[in-house]
Protein backbone atom coordinates (compact mmCIF):
# COMPACT_ATOMS: atom_id res chain seq x y z
CA UNK A 1 0.00 0.00 0.00
CA UNK A 2 1.49 3.51 -0.81
CA UNK A 3 -0.18 6.22 1.22
CA UNK A 4 -0.39 9.64 -0.33
CA UNK A 5 -1.18 8.97 -4.04
CA UNK A 6 -3.78 11.62 -5.55
CA UNK A 7 -5.86 11.74 -8.35
CA UNK A 8 -4.38 13.35 -11.40
CA UNK A 9 -6.54 16.74 -12.20
CA UNK A 10 -7.67 17.55 -15.39
CA UNK A 11 -5.45 20.23 -16.91
CA UNK A 12 -5.56 21.34 -20.48
CA UNK A 13 -2.56 19.85 -20.83
CA UNK A 14 -3.52 16.25 -21.02
CA UNK A 15 -6.68 14.01 -21.66
CA UNK A 16 -7.49 11.28 -18.84
CA UNK A 17 -10.83 10.35 -21.25
CA UNK A 18 -10.95 9.44 -24.61
CA UNK A 19 -14.12 8.76 -26.80
CA UNK A 20 -14.73 5.86 -24.96
CA UNK A 21 -14.14 6.91 -21.40
CA UNK A 22 -11.46 6.90 -18.68
CA UNK A 23 -8.31 6.00 -20.63
CA UNK A 24 -7.21 2.89 -19.60
CA UNK A 25 -10.00 2.15 -17.51
CA UNK A 26 -11.27 -1.77 -17.37
CA UNK A 27 -14.59 -2.73 -16.52
CA UNK A 28 -14.68 -5.08 -13.16
CA UNK A 29 -11.17 -5.04 -13.01
CA UNK A 30 -10.17 -1.30 -12.33
CA UNK A 31 -11.73 1.94 -13.70
CA UNK A 32 -10.03 4.30 -10.73
CA UNK A 33 -6.32 4.12 -12.44
CA UNK A 34 -5.26 8.03 -12.59
CA UNK A 35 -3.06 8.12 -9.08
CA UNK A 36 0.06 9.45 -8.74
CA UNK A 37 2.76 11.15 -5.71
CA UNK A 38 2.29 14.94 -5.57
CA UNK A 39 5.79 15.13 -6.91
CA UNK A 40 5.07 12.88 -9.81
CA UNK A 41 2.26 15.36 -10.99
CA UNK A 42 4.29 17.76 -11.15
CA UNK A 43 6.73 16.50 -13.59
CA UNK A 44 4.20 15.44 -15.40
CA UNK A 45 2.90 19.02 -16.06
CA UNK A 46 6.28 19.54 -17.15
CA UNK A 47 6.42 17.19 -19.70
CA UNK A 48 2.80 18.03 -21.02
CA UNK A 49 3.36 21.68 -21.05
CA UNK A 50 6.77 20.92 -22.89
CA UNK A 51 4.85 18.63 -25.28
CA UNK A 52 2.57 21.81 -25.86
CA UNK A 53 5.49 24.50 -26.39
CA UNK A 54 7.93 22.61 -28.28
CA UNK A 55 6.42 19.33 -30.49
CA UNK A 56 2.55 20.34 -30.62
CA UNK A 57 0.48 22.93 -29.84
CA UNK A 58 -2.62 21.86 -30.54
CA UNK A 59 -2.06 18.42 -29.44
CA UNK A 60 -2.02 16.91 -25.85
CA UNK A 61 -1.18 13.58 -23.99
CA UNK A 62 -3.37 10.80 -23.49
CA UNK A 63 -3.05 9.83 -20.10
CA UNK A 64 -3.24 5.58 -19.67
CA UNK A 65 -2.68 4.11 -16.38
CA UNK A 66 -1.04 5.58 -13.46
CA UNK A 67 -1.75 3.78 -10.46
CA UNK A 68 -4.22 2.50 -8.15
CA UNK A 69 -5.72 4.93 -4.73
CA UNK A 70 -3.83 3.06 -2.30
CA UNK A 71 -0.70 2.17 -5.50
CA UNK A 72 0.09 -2.23 -5.33
CA UNK A 73 -0.51 -4.57 -8.09
CA UNK A 74 -2.42 -3.69 -11.11
CA UNK A 75 -4.63 -6.40 -11.78
CA UNK A 76 -4.48 -5.81 -15.56
CA UNK A 77 -3.35 -9.28 -17.07
CA UNK A 78 -5.29 -12.23 -17.80
CA UNK A 79 -4.59 -14.00 -14.59
CA UNK A 80 -5.60 -12.64 -11.22
CA UNK A 81 -3.15 -10.88 -9.19
CA UNK A 82 -0.47 -10.87 -11.13
CA UNK A 83 2.17 -8.77 -12.80
CA UNK A 84 2.42 -7.13 -15.82
CA UNK A 85 2.10 -3.67 -15.02
CA UNK A 86 5.49 -3.40 -14.11
CA UNK A 87 6.46 -0.44 -11.48
CA UNK A 88 2.89 0.75 -11.36
CA UNK A 89 2.29 -0.06 -7.92
CA UNK A 90 3.94 3.19 -6.53
CA UNK A 91 2.23 5.97 -7.90
CA UNK A 92 5.43 6.91 -9.90
CA UNK A 93 5.35 5.61 -13.36
CA UNK A 94 2.60 6.59 -16.09
CA UNK A 95 1.62 5.22 -19.52
CA UNK A 96 1.43 7.45 -22.46
CA UNK A 97 -0.33 6.64 -25.89
CA UNK A 98 1.99 6.21 -28.38
CA UNK A 99 1.02 5.56 -31.96
CA UNK A 100 0.03 2.11 -32.58
CA UNK A 101 -1.88 -0.18 -34.74
CA UNK A 102 -4.77 -1.18 -32.26
CA UNK A 103 -7.95 0.12 -31.47
CA UNK A 104 -6.28 2.49 -28.36
CA UNK A 105 -4.88 4.98 -31.20
CA UNK A 106 -6.68 7.82 -30.86
CA UNK A 107 -4.00 11.32 -29.35
CA UNK A 108 -1.48 8.93 -29.67
CA UNK A 109 1.59 10.51 -29.43
CA UNK A 110 2.73 10.20 -33.58
CA UNK A 111 5.79 7.79 -34.11
CA UNK A 112 7.97 11.15 -35.32
CA UNK A 113 7.67 12.61 -31.86
CA UNK A 114 8.77 9.84 -29.92
CA UNK A 115 12.90 10.68 -29.95
CA UNK A 116 12.31 13.85 -29.11
CA UNK A 117 10.21 13.12 -26.10
CA UNK A 118 12.59 10.28 -25.01
CA UNK A 119 15.51 12.82 -25.56
CA UNK A 120 13.96 15.99 -23.61
CA UNK A 121 13.10 12.95 -20.66
CA UNK A 122 16.23 12.22 -20.67
CA UNK A 123 17.58 15.54 -20.37
CA UNK A 124 15.42 15.81 -16.97
CA UNK A 125 15.81 12.44 -15.85
CA UNK A 126 13.03 11.12 -16.54
CA UNK A 127 12.92 7.34 -17.53
CA UNK A 128 10.77 6.32 -20.78
CA UNK A 129 10.66 3.03 -22.42
CA UNK A 130 8.29 2.31 -25.46
CA UNK A 131 5.79 -0.24 -24.55
CA UNK A 132 3.95 -3.07 -26.12
CA UNK A 133 1.92 -5.26 -24.79
CA UNK A 134 0.77 -8.49 -25.97
CA UNK A 135 3.03 -8.83 -28.75
CA UNK A 136 3.46 -11.64 -30.34
CA UNK A 137 6.97 -10.45 -31.71
CA UNK A 138 9.26 -10.85 -28.76
CA UNK A 139 12.42 -8.97 -30.08
CA UNK A 140 10.55 -5.49 -31.11
CA UNK A 141 7.56 -3.38 -30.02
CA UNK A 142 8.45 -1.35 -33.66
CA UNK A 143 7.32 -4.30 -35.75
CA UNK A 144 4.05 -5.34 -33.44
CA UNK A 145 2.89 -2.23 -32.46
CA UNK A 146 -0.34 -3.26 -30.65
CA UNK A 147 -1.40 -1.25 -27.63
CA UNK A 148 1.96 0.75 -27.31
CA UNK A 149 2.61 3.52 -25.15
CA UNK A 150 5.64 5.42 -23.36
CA UNK A 151 6.27 4.12 -19.76
CA UNK A 152 7.46 6.94 -17.74
CA UNK A 153 8.95 7.00 -14.24
CA UNK A 154 8.44 10.15 -13.28
CA UNK B 1 34.43 -23.37 -11.16
CA UNK B 2 34.71 -22.13 -7.43
CA UNK B 3 35.19 -18.70 -8.45
CA UNK B 4 31.90 -19.21 -10.42
CA UNK B 5 30.13 -20.74 -7.35
CA UNK B 6 31.50 -18.26 -5.09
CA UNK B 7 29.98 -15.48 -7.66
CA UNK B 8 26.84 -16.97 -8.45
CA UNK B 9 26.31 -17.52 -4.02
CA UNK B 10 26.78 -13.81 -3.56
CA UNK B 11 24.36 -12.73 -6.65
CA UNK B 12 21.84 -14.71 -4.95
CA UNK B 13 22.55 -13.65 -1.66
CA UNK B 14 22.40 -10.42 -2.81
CA UNK B 15 19.38 -10.89 -4.59
CA UNK B 16 17.74 -12.62 -1.53
CA UNK B 17 18.15 -9.94 0.70
CA UNK B 18 16.84 -7.32 -2.07
CA UNK B 19 13.44 -9.39 -2.44
CA UNK B 20 14.69 -9.66 -6.10
CA UNK B 21 14.67 -12.83 -8.64
CA UNK B 22 17.52 -13.98 -10.74
CA UNK B 23 15.12 -15.44 -13.50
CA UNK B 24 17.12 -18.15 -15.47
CA UNK B 25 18.71 -17.02 -18.44
CA UNK B 26 18.23 -13.25 -17.83
CA UNK B 27 21.22 -10.98 -18.64
CA UNK B 28 22.38 -7.90 -20.11
CA UNK B 29 25.05 -8.13 -22.06
CA UNK B 30 27.29 -5.38 -24.58
CA UNK B 31 28.67 -5.98 -27.45
CA UNK B 32 32.20 -4.47 -27.92
CA UNK B 33 31.82 -4.00 -31.53
CA UNK B 34 29.07 -1.68 -31.29
CA UNK B 35 28.73 -0.92 -27.55
CA UNK B 36 25.16 -1.52 -27.77
CA UNK B 37 23.52 -4.00 -24.47
CA UNK B 38 21.71 -7.16 -25.75
CA UNK B 39 19.01 -7.00 -22.70
CA UNK B 40 17.30 -10.67 -22.42
CA UNK B 41 14.53 -11.20 -19.54
CA UNK B 42 11.55 -12.55 -18.71
CA UNK B 43 8.50 -10.30 -19.38
CA UNK B 44 5.30 -12.56 -18.93
CA UNK B 45 5.36 -14.01 -15.06
CA UNK B 46 2.91 -16.79 -16.58
CA UNK B 47 5.41 -17.19 -19.49
CA UNK B 48 9.04 -18.19 -19.38
CA UNK B 49 9.46 -17.21 -22.60
CA UNK B 50 12.10 -14.73 -22.60
CA UNK B 51 11.83 -11.32 -24.58
CA UNK B 52 14.59 -9.43 -26.15
CA UNK B 53 15.61 -6.12 -26.89
CA UNK B 54 18.63 -3.36 -27.21
CA UNK B 55 19.73 -0.87 -25.46
CA UNK B 56 21.76 2.03 -27.68
CA UNK B 57 23.78 3.57 -25.35
CA UNK B 58 23.45 7.64 -26.30
CA UNK B 59 27.16 7.97 -25.30
CA UNK B 60 28.96 6.92 -28.64
CA UNK B 61 29.96 11.07 -28.24
CA UNK B 62 32.96 13.22 -27.48
CA UNK B 63 31.93 16.17 -26.28
CA UNK B 64 33.84 19.01 -24.58
CA UNK B 65 32.43 22.29 -23.07
CA UNK B 66 33.86 25.89 -23.09
CA UNK B 67 32.65 28.13 -20.04
CA UNK B 68 32.87 31.95 -19.86
CA UNK B 69 31.61 34.05 -17.51
CA UNK B 70 31.66 37.76 -17.03
CA UNK B 71 30.64 40.51 -14.28
CA UNK B 72 28.28 42.98 -15.79
CA UNK B 73 26.51 45.88 -14.72
CA UNK B 74 24.40 45.89 -10.98
CA UNK B 75 26.38 42.46 -10.26
CA UNK B 76 24.45 40.23 -13.05
CA UNK B 77 27.20 37.74 -14.12
CA UNK B 78 26.42 36.59 -17.96
CA UNK B 79 27.29 32.30 -18.58
CA UNK B 80 27.95 31.28 -21.99
CA UNK B 81 28.59 28.04 -22.83
CA UNK B 82 30.26 26.37 -26.28
CA UNK B 83 29.95 22.53 -26.86
CA UNK B 84 31.80 20.95 -29.25
CA UNK B 85 31.81 17.25 -30.30
CA UNK B 86 34.97 15.33 -31.43
CA UNK B 87 35.63 14.20 -34.78
CA UNK B 88 35.44 10.31 -33.79
CA UNK B 89 32.09 10.99 -32.19
CA UNK B 90 29.47 8.52 -33.71
CA UNK B 91 26.53 10.14 -32.56
CA UNK B 92 25.31 13.79 -32.57
CA UNK B 93 24.99 15.38 -29.26
CA UNK B 94 21.21 16.65 -28.69
CA UNK B 95 21.40 16.78 -25.02
CA UNK B 96 22.98 19.52 -23.85
CA UNK B 97 22.46 19.70 -19.23
CA UNK B 98 23.90 21.75 -16.77
CA UNK B 99 23.38 20.44 -13.47
CA UNK B 100 23.17 21.99 -9.56
CA UNK B 101 21.87 25.10 -10.86
CA UNK B 102 20.05 25.56 -7.25
CA UNK B 103 18.72 28.99 -7.51
CA UNK B 104 16.61 30.86 -10.38
CA UNK B 105 18.04 32.36 -12.78
CA UNK B 106 17.48 35.83 -14.01
CA UNK B 107 14.28 36.30 -15.35
CA UNK B 108 13.05 33.20 -14.28
CA UNK B 109 9.47 32.79 -13.20
CA UNK B 110 8.02 29.99 -11.29
CA UNK B 111 6.63 27.78 -13.05
CA UNK B 112 2.69 26.97 -13.24
CA UNK B 113 1.37 23.56 -12.04
CA UNK B 114 -1.22 21.34 -13.12
CA UNK B 115 -1.94 21.08 -9.28
CA UNK B 116 -3.12 24.41 -8.97
CA UNK B 117 -5.65 24.60 -11.87
CA UNK B 118 -3.08 26.54 -14.12
CA UNK B 119 -4.93 27.52 -16.93
CA UNK B 120 -3.24 27.02 -21.00
CA UNK B 121 -2.33 31.29 -20.87
CA UNK B 122 -0.63 30.57 -17.57
CA UNK B 123 1.55 27.58 -19.21
CA UNK B 124 2.25 29.55 -22.63
CA UNK B 125 3.24 33.28 -20.71
CA UNK B 126 5.69 30.69 -18.68
CA UNK B 127 7.36 28.79 -21.84
CA UNK B 128 7.30 32.73 -23.20
CA UNK B 129 9.68 33.86 -19.99
CA UNK B 130 11.89 30.41 -19.79
CA UNK B 131 12.62 31.27 -24.13
CA UNK B 132 13.52 34.69 -23.09
CA UNK B 133 15.56 33.86 -19.72
CA UNK B 134 17.61 31.40 -21.78
CA UNK B 135 19.88 32.43 -24.49
CA UNK B 136 19.85 29.70 -26.75
CA UNK B 137 21.82 28.55 -30.14
CA UNK B 138 19.60 29.34 -33.44
CA UNK B 139 17.77 25.44 -33.72
CA UNK B 140 17.54 24.82 -30.28
CA UNK B 141 15.64 25.29 -27.78
CA UNK B 142 16.58 25.62 -24.07
CA UNK B 143 14.48 24.54 -20.34
CA UNK B 144 14.44 24.96 -16.86
CA UNK B 145 13.58 22.36 -14.57
CA UNK B 146 13.39 23.22 -10.98
CA UNK B 147 12.48 19.78 -9.21
CA UNK B 148 15.90 18.52 -10.31
CA UNK B 149 17.40 21.29 -10.53
CA UNK B 150 19.13 21.76 -13.98
CA UNK B 151 18.75 23.74 -17.28
CA UNK B 152 18.89 21.59 -20.70
CA UNK B 153 18.85 22.41 -24.24
CA UNK B 154 17.82 20.22 -26.66
CA UNK B 155 17.02 21.04 -30.81
CA UNK B 156 14.07 22.49 -31.64
CA UNK B 157 11.51 19.82 -32.85
CA UNK B 158 11.40 21.24 -35.97
CA UNK B 159 15.16 19.96 -37.05
CA UNK B 160 15.65 17.42 -34.36
CA UNK B 161 16.10 14.45 -36.68
CA UNK B 162 19.01 16.13 -38.69
CA UNK B 163 19.97 18.89 -35.60
CA UNK B 164 22.38 18.41 -32.55
CA UNK B 165 26.29 18.72 -32.59
CA UNK B 166 27.37 16.30 -35.42
CA UNK B 167 30.90 14.58 -35.18
CA UNK B 168 33.61 17.68 -35.63
CA UNK B 169 31.28 20.01 -34.57
CA UNK B 170 30.45 23.28 -32.43
CA UNK B 171 27.92 25.14 -31.41
CA UNK B 172 27.87 28.04 -29.19
CA UNK B 173 25.53 30.43 -27.34
CA UNK B 174 23.70 28.33 -25.05
CA UNK B 175 23.77 30.27 -21.80
CA UNK B 176 21.43 32.46 -19.23
CA UNK B 177 22.53 35.48 -16.72
CA UNK B 178 22.70 35.17 -12.78
CA UNK B 179 23.60 36.75 -10.06
CA UNK B 180 24.96 33.86 -8.01
CA UNK B 181 28.88 33.33 -8.20
CA UNK B 182 30.26 30.36 -10.75
CA UNK B 183 31.19 27.13 -8.58
CA UNK B 184 32.41 23.92 -10.49
CA UNK B 185 29.16 21.99 -11.37
CA UNK B 186 28.50 18.87 -13.86
CA UNK B 187 27.17 19.20 -17.32
CA UNK B 188 26.03 16.00 -19.30
CA UNK B 189 25.76 15.82 -22.94
CA UNK B 190 23.90 13.17 -24.76
CA UNK B 191 24.26 11.39 -28.11
CA UNK B 192 21.34 10.04 -30.53
CA UNK B 193 20.58 6.97 -28.96
CA UNK B 194 17.72 5.15 -29.85
CA UNK B 195 14.34 4.47 -28.52
CA UNK B 196 14.38 1.50 -26.03
CA UNK B 197 11.07 -0.47 -26.84
CA UNK B 198 9.96 -3.82 -25.34
CA UNK B 199 7.54 -5.79 -26.84
CA UNK B 200 5.71 -5.87 -23.20
CA UNK B 201 5.77 -4.30 -19.99
CA UNK B 202 9.51 -4.96 -19.67
CA UNK B 203 11.61 -7.02 -16.99
CA UNK B 204 9.41 -8.15 -14.22
CA UNK B 205 9.82 -5.79 -11.06
CA UNK B 206 11.20 -8.14 -8.84
CA UNK B 207 13.89 -9.07 -11.59
CA UNK B 208 17.39 -8.44 -10.44
CA UNK B 209 18.60 -6.74 -13.96
CA UNK B 210 15.67 -4.24 -13.20
CA UNK B 211 18.16 -2.36 -10.98
CA UNK B 212 21.23 -3.16 -13.88
CA UNK B 213 19.17 -1.71 -16.62
CA UNK B 214 17.63 1.72 -14.77
CA UNK B 215 21.64 2.07 -13.62
CA UNK B 216 22.25 2.39 -17.32
CA UNK B 217 19.78 4.32 -18.26
CA UNK B 218 20.49 6.65 -15.53
CA UNK B 219 24.33 7.39 -16.69
CA UNK B 220 23.04 6.85 -20.47
CA UNK B 221 25.43 10.64 -20.81
CA UNK B 222 28.68 11.76 -20.92
CA UNK B 223 29.83 13.98 -18.23
CA UNK B 224 32.12 17.01 -18.19
CA UNK B 225 33.42 19.99 -15.81
CA UNK B 226 31.65 23.23 -16.61
CA UNK B 227 31.26 26.65 -14.49
CA UNK B 228 27.74 27.26 -13.33
CA UNK B 229 26.27 29.41 -10.77
CA UNK B 230 26.25 27.74 -7.34
CA UNK B 231 27.45 30.78 -4.73
CA UNK B 232 24.82 32.77 -3.98
CA UNK B 233 25.66 36.46 -2.90
CA UNK B 234 24.55 37.43 0.79
CA UNK B 235 22.35 40.18 1.01
CA UNK B 236 23.25 42.47 2.37
CA UNK B 237 26.74 41.66 1.49
CA UNK B 238 29.42 40.57 3.60
CA UNK B 239 32.40 39.82 2.26
CA UNK B 240 33.41 37.06 5.24
CA UNK B 241 29.87 34.71 4.57
CA UNK B 242 30.96 34.55 0.97
CA UNK B 243 34.05 33.77 1.66
CA UNK B 244 32.78 31.01 3.48
CA UNK B 245 30.63 29.94 1.08
CA UNK B 246 33.08 30.25 -1.60
CA UNK B 247 35.05 28.05 0.56
CA UNK B 248 32.83 25.26 1.11
CA UNK B 249 32.35 25.28 -2.96
CA UNK B 250 36.46 24.56 -3.16
CA UNK B 251 35.82 22.11 -0.80
CA UNK B 252 34.24 20.11 -2.62
CA UNK B 253 36.82 20.49 -5.80
CA UNK B 254 39.05 17.62 -4.59
CA UNK B 255 36.32 14.90 -4.81
CA UNK B 256 36.18 15.65 -8.21
CA UNK B 257 39.93 15.64 -9.25
CA UNK B 258 39.59 19.20 -9.64
CA UNK B 259 42.42 20.24 -7.01
CA UNK B 260 45.42 18.75 -5.19
CA UNK B 261 44.67 18.23 -1.47
CA UNK B 262 48.00 20.04 -0.52
CA UNK B 263 47.55 22.59 -2.65
CA UNK B 264 44.07 23.00 -1.05
CA UNK B 265 44.99 23.22 2.30
CA UNK B 266 47.74 26.33 1.18
CA UNK B 267 44.52 28.08 -0.44
CA UNK B 268 41.94 27.00 2.57
CA UNK B 269 44.49 29.02 5.29
CA UNK B 270 44.46 31.90 3.01
CA UNK B 271 40.86 32.50 2.76
CA UNK B 272 39.91 31.54 6.34
CA UNK B 273 42.42 33.97 7.01
CA UNK B 274 40.99 36.87 4.67
CA UNK B 275 36.90 36.00 6.21
CA UNK B 276 38.28 36.33 9.60
CA UNK B 277 40.12 39.44 8.82
CA UNK B 278 37.03 40.81 7.35
CA UNK B 279 34.74 39.52 10.27
CA UNK B 280 37.23 41.45 12.43
CA UNK B 281 36.83 44.82 10.15
CA UNK B 282 40.10 44.63 9.06
CA UNK B 283 39.87 44.78 4.92
CA UNK B 284 43.21 45.60 4.57
CA UNK B 285 44.61 42.27 5.69
CA UNK B 286 41.36 40.84 4.12
CA UNK B 287 42.50 42.09 0.72
CA UNK B 288 46.03 40.67 1.06
CA UNK B 289 44.95 37.35 1.98
CA UNK B 290 42.98 37.23 -0.80
CA UNK B 291 45.75 38.48 -3.16
CA UNK B 292 47.90 35.82 -1.30
CA UNK B 293 45.30 32.84 -2.99
CA UNK B 294 45.20 34.45 -6.68
CA UNK B 295 49.12 35.11 -6.38
CA UNK B 296 49.01 31.13 -5.93
CA UNK B 297 46.52 30.16 -9.14
CA UNK B 298 48.65 32.59 -11.09
CA UNK B 299 51.31 30.18 -10.61
CA UNK B 300 49.72 27.05 -11.86
CA UNK B 301 47.84 29.11 -14.89
CA UNK B 302 48.26 32.08 -16.84
CA UNK B 303 45.46 34.85 -17.73
CA UNK B 304 42.75 33.51 -15.47
CA UNK B 305 41.72 37.14 -15.53
CA UNK B 306 40.75 36.46 -19.29
CA UNK B 307 37.09 35.26 -18.18
CA UNK B 308 36.23 34.61 -22.30
CA UNK B 309 38.87 32.50 -22.57
CA UNK B 310 40.00 29.02 -21.00
CA UNK B 311 43.42 28.17 -22.97
CA UNK B 312 46.15 30.64 -22.26
CA UNK B 313 48.47 28.19 -20.78
CA UNK B 314 52.01 28.31 -20.85
CA UNK B 315 53.11 25.30 -23.31
CA UNK B 316 54.73 24.38 -20.05
CA UNK B 317 51.70 24.17 -18.03
CA UNK B 318 49.84 22.73 -20.77
CA UNK B 319 52.98 19.83 -20.86
CA UNK B 320 52.70 19.13 -17.16
CA UNK B 321 51.62 16.31 -16.27
CA UNK B 322 49.12 17.05 -13.64
CA UNK B 323 48.98 20.72 -12.15
CA UNK B 324 48.19 21.33 -8.66
CA UNK B 325 44.18 22.91 -9.76
CA UNK B 326 42.36 22.17 -12.98
CA UNK B 327 42.59 25.51 -14.93
CA UNK B 328 38.87 25.87 -15.07
CA UNK B 329 38.44 25.68 -11.87
CA UNK B 330 41.35 27.93 -11.12
CA UNK B 331 40.01 30.84 -13.39
CA UNK B 332 36.13 30.22 -11.43
CA UNK B 333 38.03 30.41 -7.86
CA UNK B 334 40.12 34.03 -9.12
CA UNK B 335 36.90 35.41 -10.58
CA UNK B 336 35.19 34.78 -7.45
CA UNK B 337 37.82 36.32 -5.18
CA UNK B 338 38.00 39.60 -7.52
CA UNK B 339 34.12 39.71 -7.34
CA UNK B 340 34.62 40.03 -3.73
CA UNK B 341 37.18 42.52 -4.11
CA UNK B 342 35.43 44.47 -6.34
CA UNK B 343 32.09 44.71 -4.05
CA UNK B 344 34.40 45.86 -1.29
CA UNK B 345 36.05 47.82 -3.34
CA UNK B 346 31.91 49.10 -4.01
CA UNK B 347 30.97 49.03 -0.31
CA UNK B 348 33.83 51.25 0.73
CA UNK B 349 32.94 54.23 -1.78
CA UNK B 350 29.50 54.11 -0.90
CA UNK B 351 30.45 54.49 2.63
CA UNK B 352 32.39 57.31 1.86
CA UNK B 353 30.22 58.73 -0.43
CA UNK B 354 27.60 58.37 2.77
CA UNK B 355 30.00 59.64 5.20
CA UNK B 356 30.52 62.89 3.16
CA UNK B 357 27.08 63.33 2.61
CA UNK B 358 26.66 63.34 6.19
CA UNK B 359 29.71 65.89 6.53
CA UNK B 360 27.91 68.29 4.21
CA UNK B 361 24.71 68.03 6.31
Amino acid sequence: MVKGLIPIPASPLYALTDSKGVIGAIPGKHTDNHYLTETAIGTLGSLARLYRASVNPKAVLYLNDASLVWGGLFDVGSTSWIPPHEKHDRGRSIDIRAANVGGNNEGAVPLTELLYLITYANNNHLRVGLHCSESSNTATCYGNPNNRHFHVDL
Amino acid sequence: MRTFIKLYAVILAIALSLNVQAYPGESIVRDPATGNYAITYRGDPNNTELSRTTFVPATKIDPSIRSRFRLGERGIITYRYTVSNGATAKQAIIGVVLEQIVNPILAEIPEPSVLKNATLAEFDAYTAAEAAALASPIGWDGHINRRIPNVNWLPKFANFANGGIHAGGTVSGFGFNSLDLPGMGPSRMAGVGDILNFPDDGPLDDSVIVAELDRLRDNDFIARNAAVPMIAVPSPFDAAVLLDRIRTQVDTWSGKQLLDPAYAVQLDRYMVAAANAYRGNQPKIGKEHIESVRKLLEHEHRFLDHDDEDNDDTAEHKAATRLAIDRLAARVLDFDLRYVLKRIEKEHEHDHDEGDRRKER
